[in-house]
């Protein structure tokens, strides 16, 4: 069984919780529906979005030269960073310089991918994340479940036990706005005392050198104004060209995300505050090599809303750990095969095909494609776990000949009528485990049609 | 070094030159007392409580005792935004951190959309800047929607 398939089953063993999670992702995908309704251009806005970033991609060193300069004429520190070690060195090297011992960390799937926090938690560092999911996740020690909702497999008593346990909280209070108000307390010191805040990067903008962060609980801001020295972290992709273009961006992401016009805070970050200092990380970690890519460079275009995790028939049937990925559902399985194929053969086939993703991508990123690409990659290489590789070469043998095709058609339909359900449900009928297999037809379609084909073509 | 290696990567793996599609044609060309409705409307949608005057004099009656007030440079109609920045905050933690967010605002000063908003403010010569769009806010726990998450629980703004 691939890893996909056998986490995915653990998680669906918990039939309250998968199905609770289900509707819980699929009712944001509904909010998200009512939000785009409302704007008429919304077809027109994706294919601008979608030209924007190929546009900045096709002209990525252009526009990150113009970023760097930009960025220094405002008195920010630019830093470059190859991979994932390069950048927690870049990381250690500037709280060293400033002397920092304690950080607070706004949401940044980017420190996610390079193994940040666990870096620096061995150096000795104190960091907070201040998301309030990401909080809650931090305490428990575990990865976020999904890129912008990451507690989102946790319920409320889960939540109010957490903090019973580690913020003092009242013992079986799991009243939403009571545990809120129990993190907004807790956070504000952190935030107070904190000597530096870390960032992710919703938009950087080359033509001003600044970075635009979306979000709604105004950590990111907390984070930023009180401590002196701001670092911001982003891809490479991040960029786009000109002030004027975040207005089609900003105006699609938190519609696309959570259903809202605007998150409640969309803040640019141009130069430090008086007396502080600001800096900025640019991070290839594979980018670079991903965008010679013909096949796949258009994943780059990921904005990261989120919408087609919500969107997923088998993301919201299988939670984000199922993927064993930093970025789960659709986008990570086209994503994490860029730079691991081998390890993460499994992910393009968590998929139905079904193309909702495709369908709700605000950039139009080809999902559904690319992992059908994938698909056809990894079975060239031979990469396919053994059983795949026999079964669709048994397949590929049976549908390659006529008579062999309408043999199986015809046992098939004899098995279906004909034998035990003992036996028609062994172990070896995956497909059947959950489901009741359809009836069979009379006949196969092909009989059925030259039988009736040539009494209609008698007229 | 390392910014080298990765632009000669960048050069030598780019796709061919694609155009950037120019400027966003919008097409709402709505009058500005539609604007100004559809204003409130998202206004009430985000949980800002709306005081409506009717000029200075009565804005300076209405202010009276609470102090030193912010006022927005302009407001968006699609989504209820209004824009702070370095020039209208005295520290940029201030919107931030009170437990109640109080925003003056001229209502002439209403732009349609966030393309008309990126036009009118020209976001060089700020240093920090930010769209709020409503009290700080939360649904990390079960989806349930929670006001005050680190910023400000509540929200007013006073157009005049």
């Amino acid at each position: 069984m691939s890893q996909h398939a056998k986490y995915s089953k653990e998680f669906l063993a918990d039939t309250i919780r998968a199905d609770w999670q289900d509707q819980a992702l699929w009712a944001v995908r509904r909010k998200r529906d009512i939000a785009v309704n409302e704007v008429p251009g919304w077809e027109n806005l994706r294919e601008h979005a979608s030209l924007i970033k190929e546009h900045t991609l096709s002209e990525l060193d252009y526009y990150l030269n113009q970023f760097e300069e930009e960025a220094a004429k405002n008195g920010a520190f630019v830093h470059w960073a190859g991979d994932a070690d390069e950048f927690n060195q870049i990381m250690l090297q500037i709280i060293r310089n400033s002397g920092a011992r304690k950080i607070v960390k706004s949401k940044s799937m980017l420190t996610e991918e390079c193994g940040m926090n666990d870096f620096l938690q061995k150096h000795n560092i104190e960091i907070t994340d201040t998301d309030l999911g990401e909080r809650i996740i931090q305490l428990r020690d575990e990865p976020p479940s999904h890129i912008v909702l990451p507690a989102i497999h946790l319920m409320r008593e889960e939540v109010s036990e957490l903090f019973y346990e580690r913020l003092d909280a009242e013992k079986g209070n799991s009243d939403p706005t009571y545990l809120t108000g129990v993190a907004r307390k807790h956070l504000r010191t952190k935030f107070l005392t904190a000597d530096m805040a870390i960032t992710g990067v919703n938009f950087a903008v080359a033509e001003t050198g600044s970075v635009v962060v979306c979000t709604n609980e105004g950590n990111a801001d907390m984070g930023v104004h009180a401590a002196p020295v701001q670092v911001h972290c982003m891809g490479i992709e991040k960029l786009i060209p000109r002030t004027e273009d975040l207005g089609v961006f900003v105006r699609m992401l938190a519609r696309n995300a959570t259903g809202q016009a605007l998150t409640a805070y969309t803040s640019h970050y141009r130069t430090a505050k008086p007396g502080g200092e600001m800096h900025i990380i640019i991070v290839d970690n594979g980018r670079s090599e991903h965008l010679g890519i013909s096949k796949y460079w258009k994943s780059l275009k990921c904005i990261r809303c989120g919408a087609c995790l919500n969107t997923c028939p088998v993301y919201r049937r299988s939670g984000g750990y199922s993927y064993g990925s930093v970025i789960p559902g659709p986008i990570g399985s086209i994503l994490a095969p860029v730079r691991e194929i081998k390890r993460k053969n499994d992910l393009p086939f968590a998929s139905s095909l079904c193309g909702s993703c495709t369908a709700v991508c605000p950039v139009k990123v080809n999902i559904q494609e690319q992992l059908y690409l994938w698909r056809q990659e990894i079975s060239e290489k031979k990469l396919l776990p053994l059983k795949k590789r026999i079964a669709l070469s048994v397949a590929g043998y049976f549908l390659s000949s006529n008579a062999l095709y309408n043999f199986a058609g015809k046992m098939a339909r004899w098995a279906v009528k004909r034998m035990p359900p003992g036996l028609l449900y062994s172990r070896i009928n995956a497909w059947g485990r959950d489901r009741e297999l359809p009836e069979a037809p009379p006949d196969s379609f092909k009989n059925w049609y030259r039988k009736n084909h040539k009494q209609h073509a008698k007229g | 070094m390392q910014r080298d290696k990765i632009f000669d990567k960048i050069r030598k793996n780019k796709p061919a030159a694609i155009e950037h599609p120019g400027s966003f044609r919008d097409k709402i060309e709505a009058s500005v007392e539609e604007h100004y409705s559809k204003l409130l409307e998202q206004f009430k949608a985000i949980h800002i409580q709306v005081t409506e005057l009717d000029g200075k004099e009565e804005l300076r009656d209405y202010t009276r005792n609470m102090g030193e007030l912010p006022e927005a440079k302009f407001a968006v109609a699609e989504n209820g935004a209004v824009w702070l920045d370095d020039s209208n905050v005295r520290n940029r933690i201030d919107p931030f951190k009170v437990e109640k967010l109080t925003v003056t605002l001229q209502k002439k000063n209403i732009v349609a959309d966030m393309h008309k908003a990126y036009q009118v403010r020209d976001l060089t010569d700020t240093g920090f800047g930010v769209f709020i769009a409503g009290p700080s806010k939360t649904a990390d726990i079960e989806q349930s929607l929670v006001y005050g998450a680190h910023g400000p629980k509540e929200m007013e703004i006073i157009l005049y």
